[in-house]
């Protein structure tokens, strides 16, 4: 009977631990900071210590959440013009070989590029339409790892199963709707895995070489603001939001990725 | 033998013996300053760079090293951090944030009476006046968001939603006869005119109630408690630097060199341009250079500028005590004339 009931448990305790465990790393390396800032005494514009930024980030939450939801927005239009252009290409480099060879160092250019060099020149050319600038920023420094592992996705597909599919006369779609694009799922999901926090910081990256949208400034003009006036506290009240939201798109991610491989990809399964 | 007598004694065979073996003077026993600035090699730190280059600094026994800042680089935390030990600032702003946020450092001159940041707009634009440019689309950097244009949009009603980003590139400015820029009033006029052959219109924020001083030198509380004569000994030599960089001539000639090694970008057309505007515009006070007060501050100045930000919005009345920032026991009208 205890045969039956101990893998279950076995897997609560793993879903518990996998929560409380980073969670217990964070709680000793935050207190060990504060505990050092108190004991050495350094004073706060030099190292603030964690309780005072989360009574700043309490307190700044007007200024910062304000900031953040423009960071926010500028990165999930970035993310999602990366995931519809990038899957978009990665299938017609699927579909001709022609075309992938043709375009695909131009692909790679654009992500070797550094954006502290162009995005002053890309501003101009928009027009000064700050925001669509920041966008097209951290749309190229997102965009690379969702073409590049849905590239290698839709050409893993079992090369038995395509000659199935040929022999019974399939489609094009239904070769790419039940074949291909199963395959390749997981691929994308881990592109998109390091693509979203990619895309968090083209965001801010974007914003700092840019310059910020004239009323409605995103996080790195709080960082950069809070430097100039030599704010430390706020400057790492901003940087802690910039933290948190990382690690809270990259679960979701996870999930989202569990969500749909836990019925038949080794990588979801417990 | 005493103590004193013994050191003294082994300084003077150390130089000696110094001298002897190379050209070098005594300074092996100067002390070693670290000058943080907050621009590149520029006429507007020609001061600085002057006495360092033609051997001020080491004339008053101090072996200085100038550590320029430039777009992207911020200087200012090696001062607290005590990783350099003077520091140029651009305003007093941040002299009033250092207070604020309890960082212990201070102004200890200011250079630069008048602030040279200045609006420019084209000639043959649309832009005639200081009150045209509140209808301009105005392009700016991030730093000057943060100062100086607070109290322009508080103070002066120019509104937020006319800014443009600002990149340190002249270009959209001259592509845009209806825009305006920031720039300092020493070089960027030049550079246009450079650029397209006519001077632009310079609105000067001194001239519009902006009364900060500007090109201050700031170091911390503690150098000035522990080693107030090393203090004294830098002020006294960069304004000494200051008054023969601004008597120009072959004085300055190494002064320029400096500046054009540490910085490719500089011109002898830019530096002679920048240097007369600086005399021009009295940025470093006005009349004979003799007399001219370099470096002096008015500590009713400063309360007085500290209320303007106040009434701008930019800090709570009980914030900070301006007094705090600066001390004037460095520099006096009097202490200054010799």
């Amino acid at each position: 009977m205890s045969d039956r009931i101990e893998p279950a448990r076995q897997l609560r305790t793993g879903r518990v631990l996998r929560v409380l465990a980073p969670l217990a790393v964070g709680a000793v390396l935050l207190a060990a900071w504060e505990a050092i800032v108190w004991a050495k005494q350094i004073p706060s514009y030099l190292l603030a210590p964690p309780s005072l930024i989360a009574k700043t980030l309490l307190a700044e939450w007007s200024t910062l959440g304000a900031a953040w939801a423009v960071t926010l927005q500028t990165m999930l239009v970035a993310l999602a013009a990366a995931v519809v252009i990038g899957v978009t290409m990665a299938a017609v480099f699927a579909s001709s070989r022609a075309l992938e060879t043709m375009l695909f160092p131009y692909a790679v250019m654009l992500q070797v590029t550094p954006l502290v060099a162009v995005a002053p020149f890309i501003v101009l050319w928009f027009n000064d339409r700050v925001w669509l600038a920041q966008v097209l920023c951290a749309w190229i420094v997102a965009f690379f790892p969702i073409l590049s592992n849905t590239s290698i996705g839709l050409r893993s597909a079992d090369r038995g199963q395509r000659d199935l599919f040929d022999l019974y006369g399939a489609t094009r779609w239904q070769k790419l709707r039940m074949l291909l694009a199963p395959s390749a799922l997981p691929y994308f999901l881990a592109g998109l895995k390091i693509s979203a926090n990619l895309a968090l910081v083209g965001a801010i990256v974007g914003e700092f070489v840019i310059g910020p949208a004239a009323e409605h400034p995103g996080l790195a003009t709080t960082i950069l603001a809070s430097q100039l006036r030599q704010d430390t506290p706020m400057m790492f009240a901003a940087l802690a939001v910039v933290s948190l939201t990382g690690v809270a798109v990259f679960f979701l991610v996870h999930l989202v990725s569990w969500f749909l491989l836990r019925r038949w990809h080794e990588s979801a399964v417990d | 033998m005493r103590n004193a007598e013994l050191q003294i004694v082994l300084l003077n065979a150390a130089a000696l013996l110094a001298i002897g073996l190379s050209n070098v003077h005594i300074a092996a026993a100067a002390d070693k300053v670290v000058l943080a600035t907050n621009w590149l090699a520029q006429p507007e730190l020609g001061g600085f760079y002057q006495a360092l280059a033609d051997g001020t600094y080491a004339k008053h026994g101090l072996d200085v090293t100038i550590k320029p800042g430039g777009p992207m680089v911020n200087n200012r935390p090696l001062l607290a951090f005590g990783r350099v030990d003077f520091l140029v600032g651009t305003n007093l702003l941040q002299a009033f944030d250092a207070v604020k946020q309890r960082i212990p450092t201070k102004v200890v001159a200011a250079f630069f009476q008048k602030d040279p940041q200045c609006i420019l707009a084209h000639a043959d634009g649309p832009l005639r006046t200081w009150d045209d440019l509140k209808r301009a689309p105005l392009i700016m950097g991030n730093s000057g968001r943060q100062t100086f244009f607070l109290w322009m949009n508080a103070a002066q009603g120019f509104p937020k939603s006319n800014l443009r980003p600002y990149n340190h590139s002249l270009a959209p400015f001259l592509n845009d006869k209806n825009a305006a820029i920031q720039g300092f009033a020493t070089a960027e006029p030049k550079r246009v005119a450079e650029a397209i052959g006519t001077e632009p219109r310079v609105f000067l924020l001194a001239d519009h109630g902006w009364d900060s001083y500007s090109t201050v030198l700031e170091t911390r509380t503690e150098l000035i408690e522990r080693r107030p004569e090393l203090v004294q000994r830098f002020v006294d030599a960069s304004i000494f630097g200051w008054r023969n960089y601004l008597a120009g001539g072959d004085g300055a000639a190494a002064a320029n060199a400096l500046i054009r090694k540490e910085n490719r970008s500089m011109t002898d057309g830019l530096i002679d341009y920048s240097r007369t505007k600086m005399r021009e515009l009295e940025l470093l006070g006005a009349g004979e250079l003799a007399e001219m007060p370099i470096g002096v501050m008015d500590v009713q100045r400063v309360r007085d500028f500290y209320e303007q930000m106040v009434q701008a919005g930019m800090y709570d009345a009980g914030d900070v005590e301006p007094e705090a920032a600066v001390t004037v026991e460095f520099v006096t009208p009097a202490a200054d004339g010799q």
